[in-house]
């Protein structure tokens, strides 16, 4: 009997102190109630919440096809390699996650813009590098690429390197085996990745706020509406921008839980 | 990496480029004051459609830092309008523009929340505006005087109060120490904070509660930098982290950059800026004519 109350009453202690941090998180969504005069549900600029919202999911979007793209393989060959060797391949991509975004704005348009020699050669080739959907793609790309290959590894890392050695003998090249076999079994931790990039990418302020004001995203569209109309202006793209960033994650989640679970 | 991903992948890369130049044919870049927010959005972005057919692509910051993201390289807008010489001398002296012309100009004003306690005091128009801003638990809004022209000019201007009424101590009873953290907000976050209640009063410039539809009350003018205070407000100094400061004109000053990507286009819109069309709009949105400010250098 007495263990038994002394579990339950570790189980109410842990829940209690799980409830207070969710609590946490949920308290500043409280200011929503704050009466701050009638919400402008377009800010007086006709569609602009809705091209924000556009450029946002669109654009991220695409983002989130190079990240994976770029990301995966380096995230595979980071959790493969040990010692000075995976701390000179990991330095990098932690360098383009700790600077504080407002650097890293500037460092991009600085190394890109159009005073920059790369910058001149590809406005040659009608490429605008700034204030425009370019950069704002390439911003997305550079901040949140750090984040998805950072968990990637870890999703990898996680893997006994027996499968792989076993598909190998089964006869399945690299790519095979890959594809196959670690894809699939890591399917679940590059799920999470991959959220943990959309959202980095999808709320990034500093850094595009410099490359890419235009086009507008969602971030930089609060801070236009804030100095616009003020509160009024920003309260209903904040729950928009709740609904439309929430759900991605969340379905990609259990998409991969879904598929990761074994088929009976 | 399978061949047809990366062929995709860049594929798609240039059709956002090309994408992007066709939808940017006929557009026009400004950066400007943050305070011009509300007038570019509403007011002139969508006469400027109408009437030239351009597109206004704006990029709203504090003007100083737009000043050196300009001299850097790291931005090139066609154009860059300021709010006080400031900023744009930065950008003429490094040689980005020739010339800045005054379009329009602004005051100082005092702007409360509806919601404050002390809001009928305000609206009632019969005390002094010090003295309200004086009584005890009357919360101040105002910007940081290290990085942003108003909130020094707001000093000034209680220093240039103080000594015209004959009380020496009027700015630190109502602002304490130049940097008093509990006052200090950034400018946006001011105008916020009026709108939620959480202060009670702010300097502004006129066009900024105009914009919101918040109440404000004029000062004097000898004191809110309109076109007749800068004499008087001329000798008063603010000593901060070793510089001196003194009040700049409330001036909204525009100048089309030499590297501008579309300078033709920036004439046309500088030139509109200037007439009637364009000066009646900025009136609705409170803000002065600029009369008699000269042109910089």
């Amino acid at each position: 009997m007495k263990p038994k109350i002394r579990s339950g009453l570790r189980r109410l202690t842990w829940g209690a102190a799980g409830a207070a941090a969710l609590a946490f998180f949920l308290y500043p969504f409280l200011g929503l109630l704050t009466p701050v005069g009638r919400w402008q549900w377009d800010a007086g600029v006709p569609g602009s919440a809705a091209a924000a919202v556009r450029v946002s999911l669109e654009l991220t979007g695409l983002a989130m096809l190079f990240v994976i793209a770029a990301g995966t393989p380096l995230a595979w060959q980071l959790a493969r390699e040990r010692g000075w060797r995976r701390w000179l391949w990991e330095a990098p991509v932690l360098l383009s996650m700790l600077l504080p975004p407002l650097a890293l704005g500037l460092l991009l348009a600085l190394s890109l813009g159009p005073s920059s020699g790369l910058g001149r050669i590809l406005l040659h080739l009608g490429l605008e590098t700034s204030n425009s959907r370019l950069a704002f793609v390439l911003t997305q790309i550079y901040v949140s690429l750090g984040y998805y290959v950072i968990a990637a590894r870890a999703a990898f890392a996680g893997l006994d390197p027996e499968w792989e050695t076993t598909a190998a003998l089964l006869g399945q090249n690299r790519w095979q085996s890959f594809r196959r076999v670690t894809l699939p079994l890591a399917r679940l931790g590059l799920a999470a990745a991959l959220s943990l990039a959309w959202v980095r990418a999808l709320g990034e302020f500093g850094a595009i706020v410099i490359t890419a004001y235009y086009p507008s995203g969602m971030p930089v569209q609060l801070w236009v509406n804030l100095q616009d109309s003020g509160l009024p202006g920003v309260m209903p793209l904040l729950v928009l921008f709740l609904l439309i960033a929430l759900p991605l994650p969340w379905a990609a989640q259990i998409l991969a839980a879904r598929r990761a679970a074994p088929r009976s | 990496m399978p061949k047809k991903l990366t062929t995709s992948l860049f594929v798609a890369l240039i059709a956002l480029a090309v994408f992007d130049k066709t939808a940017g044919a006929q557009r026009v870049q400004v950066a400007y004051a943050g305070s011009m927010t509300a007038v570019m959005n509403r007011g002139l972005g969508p006469a400027l459609r109408r009437d030239l057919r351009l597109r206004l692509e704006g990029r709203a910051q504090g003007a100083y830092g737009l000043a050196h993201l300009i001299i850097s390289g790291a931005i090139r807008p066609d154009i860059f309008i300021s709010i006080t010489p400031g900023p744009m001398r930065i950008v003429l002296r490094a040689g980005f523009a020739r010339r800045a012309r005054p379009i329009a100009r602004t005051q100082l004003v005092v702007a409360y929340s509806p919601h404050s306690r002390f809001a009928n005091l305000f609206r009632a128009g019969t005390t002094a505006w010090w003295q309200i801003l004086e009584k005890p638990g009357l919360r101040l809004g105002r910007t940081n005087p290290e990085t942003d022209p108003q909130g020094r000019n707001f000093l000034l201007m209680l220093r240039a109060a103080g000594r015209q009424l004959g009380q020496p101590q009027l700015a630190q009873a109502i602002a304490g120490k130049p940097l008093n953290r509990r006052q200090i907000f950034p400018e946006a976050e001011v105008m916020a904070r009026l709108q939620a209640g959480q202060l009670d009063a702010s300097a502004a410039y006129q066009t900024q509660p105009v914009a919101l539809g918040l109440p404000f009350i004029h000062l004097p003018w000898p004191l809110n930098l309109g076109p007749g205070s800068h004499r008087a407000l001329a000798h008063i100094r603010l000593r901060l982290n070793g510089k001196n400061y003194r009040a700049g004109r409330l001036v909204f000053y525009a100048a089309i950059l030499a590297r501008a990507p579309h300078p033709r286009r920036a004439r046309k819109l500088i030139h509109w800026l200037l007439r009637p069309a364009a000066q009646k709009i900025l009136r609705q949105y409170g803000y002065d004519a600029a009369a008699s400010a000269r042109p910089l250098p």
